[in-house]
């Protein structure tokens, strides 16, 4: 009895090792199958950590090999697949229908990674849409919200741009601007907002408005916050992504048109096409919310009636013909937002086939004129689009607008920027470096 | 290197493990035991290698020495304090420099001198060594190697246990494998390991959300009840952290047959403080004990000769956690409630429920761990004024209560993880299963599962986690 009750003990003990070296020398295994390993994170849009380059030095003091670990931790195999399995772990603890992630800054979103992708297997596209928002984000239910910063400072640097740009261009071209709100400052009560420290949208984007009209009255100012605040209850931004849709574009270029004295198109007019199955930045910076993930966005694009052809440039003069609605049906769910006008792109310009009396715009944008860009398409001869922060890669102008501007005999310039990306220094330096 | 890394869990490991068991003797086992321990330390960078290397030689001629001259007194003076000029030097003088300088305006400028990793743990095994050899209580070590092997054994070097050379001179040239030991190495380590990851890493990302060092004015406006949570989680975390630390490298030894001594017993269920520091950190307290407290005369001189031992044993006891203000401050703040104890507060605790001074030794603790995180006095000061909403901030915000009900389950399973609960349920089962012989292929298969499922819920929250040191590496 006793002898028997000692080997099955023994036999336990025997199992229970084996099976644990089993699997550590499985997954030791599967750590070592370079092939698998993944170099780029679809859903983080950044590149994963390199194997180190050996040099003496970064070994003497020990960076080479800090670097081989965070090399094997960062692109271990499967990666996303843990991450996701990871995140719905991560769910039991605790009630999470509501939740605030805060952003740690290691998530590299710098402009750096976006680099030239220029070739026509451009397929890649996840790449070129860097999230702007870098900030915090709440997720109630299925839906993001970024939370909002305003400073000050920033509105007033921006208001110092846009005089400077106008006064570059007085008597060149008009110049507007359009500030759109985040989907925080329109889906969600003022009561909430205050309650996560976000600021005001409205009094935002008032005070640089009112700084620009009492600074500089030849600007046109768009004002977009009412018009969408009335519409809030339909799909003008998307739940997984910091990003408004076309339809919310829509109602911006119809606040435009008013301003500009033209007729917009009417909705109805457009044809269609869908993307579902879209996840955007808030589902990559909330570590991949299951919340999110069950409910993924439908992007919603509508084609303009002229022409769907565009050309984008980056750095040289090859040009590169693309769709101004590209069908992106079968690229991974986090890069549909791709779909308009190529993503973001240095320089990039629309010809509509059906108009020859010379009119012409130049947007200067971050990625939330992209679903923009679409509507003027029908209203111009020429849309030129410069995305404010890669310009300078495009050495045709040297980054000066006022150059572009005048070799293209353009009218009409407008500056559309987000809430968040209104009061950015870097931001607003970039804008203003293209008017020294 | 760290344990909690993949790269440590999943390569390093299985490779030292496997050429351990397939080495053939002793001498081979305890040559791929060095040979893995020195590149896991020079991992770190290769330069403070020469220093460990230096220690040990230093260590092991001052033990050789000492036994020569017939316990020479003159030796062990001159071994120790070489020792100690280096860890002075690389811990302690930018540090020194930096009082002399406020003092008397003079140097002008610091050398910054970075910490090699370990020292404070390395050194201070090799000091318990040569006094151990002094006080006749070990033979001396003849061969160098095996020495360094004592020191860099990358179980315990760079993060403690402080494993004492008497406790284990027998094991390094005669010891053997048990499969139970195995078995129970094995849970030992994935335990720690899961504590680590998953628990500690969680506490962290709590306590870091409100917690801010380096921006003192975003601290003052954290809601009051951020703060609490805020200090619960470091709590929380600091235990977690380093006991899961502790854990791996008891486990790992005994996977060899090392036998380390546990280095923590449940602190958070300590009945005063004096009792918390005896289950905190045990391997350091006893050095203090051993090394300083009983030598400088420990109570057999009077109350007031007590007192002032116990005052520069705890002086040194924060200055070893670092070379910085708040931690001598938080080293003597426990000092004041030590004496306090001693005094009279235990014989009142005697008559009341023990509750009372159950409760007494969480707050006491609770508040330490505030100066314990800041290294400014005034991150401290705001903290504390913070805590009672004497900022200016507000009680609580929808950040706080969202970061508490999403990580509610979390937190109370992080605090049962500090309380002997599990281990209590898990020997009721034993013990049934022992007497009756009752549900013993449950036992068994829970048994199995367990650390593999530990092994791969840990993999889980590694991955994408590429950042997280143990604490206690900056000591």
């Amino acid at each position: 009895m006793m002898n028997n009750k000692k080997k099955r003990f023994n036999k336990y003990l025997t199992i229970k090792i084996t099976v644990f070296f089993i699997a550590l020398f499985i997954i030791g295994f599967i750590g070592l199958l370079l092939p698998i390993r993944p170099t780029e994170s679809q859903i983080e849009k950044r590149e994963l950590e390199k194997f180190p380059q050996f040099s003496i030095g970064s070994v003497w003091d020990g960076t080479y090999f800090s670097q081989i670990s965070t090399w094997y931790a960062d692109s271990f195999p499967f990666r996303e697949n843990l991450l996701s399995l990871n995140s719905s772990i991560e769910q039991l603890y605790g009630l999470q229908s509501e939740q605030i992630i805060t952003s740690n800054n290691n998530s590299s979103e710098d402009d750096e990674n976006i680099e030239e992708e220029t070739d026509e297997d451009y397929v890649d596209a996840a790449i070129t849409v860097m999230p702007e928002t870098s900030g915090d984000i709440y997720i109630s239910g299925d839906t993001g919200f970024s939370i909002c910063y305003f400073s000050e400072t920033g509105g007033d640097e921006y208001v110092e741009m846009i005089d400077k740009a106008q006064k570059k261009l007085d008597g060149i071209a008009d110049v507007y601007t359009i500030l759109v709100p985040t989907s925080i400052g329109i889906n969600l009560s003022d009561d909430i907002q205050e309650q996560l420290h976000s600021s005001n949208q409205k009094d935002a984007i008032n005070y640089i408005s009112t700084g620009v009209e009492n600074t500089n009255d030849k600007v046109k100012i768009v004002d977009t916050y009412d018009t969408l605040k009335k519409h809030n209850s339909e799909y003008l931004y998307f739940r997984t992504d910091h990003h408004w849709t076309a339809l919310g574009a829509y109602y911006a270029y119809e606040e435009f048109c008013n301003v500009k004295g033209i007729t917009p198109t009417p909705l109805e007019a457009y044809e269609t096409i869908e993307f579902s199955d879209f996840l955007g930045s808030f589902y990559s910076s909330s570590n991949q919310s299951t919340a999110l993930k069950n409910n993924p966005d439908t992007i919603i694009a509508y084609i303009p009636i002229a022409t769907n052809n565009m050309v984008y440039l980056v750095d040289s003069d090859t040009e590169h013909q693309w769709n101004i609605i590209y069908n992106v049906t079968d690229w991974s769910t986090t890069a549909k937002y791709s779909t308009f006008i190529g993503g973001d792109q240095p320089f990039s310009y629309i010809i509509n086939p059906d108009m020859n009396d010379g009119s012409s715009c130049l947007v200067i944008k971050e990625s939330y004129g992209n679903a923009f860009v679409p509507f003027l398409v029908d209203s111009y001869e020429y849309v030129y689009v410069v995305d404010y922060r890669y310009f300078y890669k495009y050495p045709k102008y040297n980054n000066s607008v006022y150059d572009l501007v005048v070799d293209k005999n353009i009218e009409d310039v407008i500056f559309i920027n987000n809430a968040e990306a209104m009061c950015v220094t870097d931001k607003i330096n970039d804008m203003s470096e293209m008017f020294d | 290197m760290v344990f909690s890394s993949l790269l440590f869990v999943f390569l390093f490991l299985p490779l030292n493990l496997l050429a351990y068991f397939l080495a053939r003797n002793l001498k081979q086992k305890n040559i791929v035991m060095l040979v893995s321990s020195l590149i896991f330390y020079a991992w770190g960078g290769p330069r403070y290698l020469l220093l460990l290397l230096t220690m040990a030689f230093i260590s092991w001629i001052g033990a050789l020495l000492i036994r020569k001259y017939n316990y020479s007194k003159l030796w062990l003076i001159i071994s120790i304090a070489m020792m100690l000029c280096f860890i002075i030097y690389f811990k302690y003088f930018g540090f020194l420099l930096t009082g002399i300088q406020v003092l008397i305006g003079f140097p002008k400028s610091i050398p910054e001198i970075a910490l090699p990793i370990g020292i404070s743990f390395y050194t201070f095994q090799l000091i318990s060594y040569v006094v151990d050899v002094y006080r006749g209580d070990v033979e001396p070590q003849r061969k160098y190697w095996l020495i360094l092997l004592y020191a860099s054994l990358f179980h315990q070097c760079i993060a403690g246990p402080i494993v004492r050379y008497h406790d284990i001179q027998a094991e390094i040239t005669n010891r053997k494998t048990s499969k139970n030991e195995l078995s129970q190495g094995i849970k030992g380590f994935c335990v720690g390991l899961a504590k680590k990851a998953i628990l500690a890493n969680g506490c962290a990302a709590i306590a870091d959300t409100f917690l801010l060092t380096n921006d003192m004015s975003a601290l003052a406006s954290v809601p009051a009840s951020g703060l609490w949570v805020g200090v619960l989680a470091y709590m929380l975390e600091i235990y977690l952290d380093f006991s899961a630390y502790s854990d791996m490298a008891i486990g790992m030894g005994l996977m060899i047959g090392f036998h380390y001594r546990e280095n923590f017993n449940y602190p958070y269920i300590a009945s005063s403080i004096t009792d918390f520091w005896r289950r905190w950190h045990i391997s350091l307290s006893s050095f203090f004990r051993d090394y300083i407290y009983i030598p400088l005369g420990g109570n057999r001189k009077g109350i007031k000769r007590q007192i002032f031992n116990l005052f520069i044993v705890w002086f040194l006891t924060g200055l070893w956690h670092g070379a910085s203000w708040n931690y001598v401050l938080w080293g003597l703040y426990f000092f004041i409630f030590l004496v306090l104890e001693k005094i009279w507060l235990l014989d009142k605790f005697e008559k009341r429920p023990k509750i009372f001074s159950h409760i007494y030794t969480l707050i006491v603790v609770f508040f330490g761990w505030i100066i314990f995180k800041f290294e400014s006095l005034a991150g401290i000061g705001v903290t504390l004024k913070g805590l009672f909403c004497l900022n200016g901030n507000s009680l609580s915000s929808l950040a706080v209560s969202l970061t508490f009900k999403n990580n509610l389950f979390f937190i109370i399973f992080a605090i049962i993880a500090c309380t002997p609960l599990l281990k209590v349920i898990h020997r009721i089962i034993d013990k049934l299963h022992d007497k009756w012989h009752l549900i013993p292929y449950m036992v068994y298969v829970y048994e199995i599962a367990l650390p593999i499922v530990l092994l791969i819920l840990s993999l889980l929250a590694l991955v994408g986690n590429s950042y997280n040191p143990f604490l206690y590496f900056q000591f």
